[in-house]
């Protein structure tokens, strides 16, 4: 297994497990019509050094255990792969961008008659979430597709 | 990386003339990794023009001895 493969199926274990965790708790919050801005934001912030550290803590060790040379550039055939996730991923984006904004904006009622203590803030909240969970599809998605192709050239 | 290319080549017995030349020291004489070597080797991926020619400058042989065009091939 190459480094970046090994770098993507760590990206790809560290998101599923992190970020299922934090949208998980934050759309449960949401179904039980309780949103505390504060509490969301210390759990994102800790979600996000949680998923920086043991990210890097992986690829050194992992790094250190296969004795490879993780800063070597990538190869043609590596540019290859990244240029084609590349690809994908935008296709993702492009299309989820929408379809989170237009949901959103077809529910904007609904989520201030859910929550009429602070309509606007929870309206807010639920806007960026929407957003942020599109933008970790789009880096699951770019991962997965780095992982397939690894396999098929394998 | 779908569709095999119409490309054959002979970097397996070439490396095995060459003192039975791994695939890592291969990949280390031409920039890349032991994995984009064994993809080409397999027919799964098809290298640069560039990379083609310095695997055929390593054996020191032409690179139509290394790389062929199979004969009636479509483009993928």
């Amino acid at each position: 297994m190459s480094p970046r493969e090994r770098t993507a199926w760590i990206a790809v274990v560290c998101t599923i497990v992190i970020w299922s965790h934090y949208f998980g708790t934050f759309w449960l919050d949401v179904a039980a019509r309780h949103l505390n801005g504060g509490q969301i934001l210390t759990r994102f912030i800790v979600c996000m050094v949680i998923m920086a550290v043991v990210m890097i803590g992986l690829n050194l060790a992992t790094g250190v255990m296969t004795r490879k040379n993780m800063q070597a550039p990538p190869d043609e055939m590596e540019r290859q792969i990244e240029g084609r996730a590349d690809r994908i991923g935008f296709r993702v984006l492009e299309w989820l961008i929408p379809v989170a904004l237009i949901a959103g904006l077809l529910n904007t009622g609904a989520i201030a008659a859910a929550f009429p203590a602070d309509p606007a803030g929870s309206t807010a909240l639920i806007f960026t979430n929407g957003i942020l969970m599109v933008i970790v599809l789009t880096e699951l998605v770019r991962e997965l597709v780095h992982i397939v192709s690894f396999r098929m050239a394998a | 990386m779908a569709v095999p290319p119409p490309i054959t080549n002979t970097i397996r017995r070439l490396r095995f003339d060459a003192n039975e030349m791994t695939q890592q020291e291969l990949a280390d004489r031409i920039g890349m990794t032991r994995q984009t070597i064994a993809a080409i080797e397999q027919n799964k991926y098809s290298p640069s023009l560039e990379a083609a020619f310095r695997i055929a400058e390593v054996f020191g042989v032409e690179l139509g001895e290394v790389f062929r065009w199979k004969a009636g091939g479509r483009p993928g």
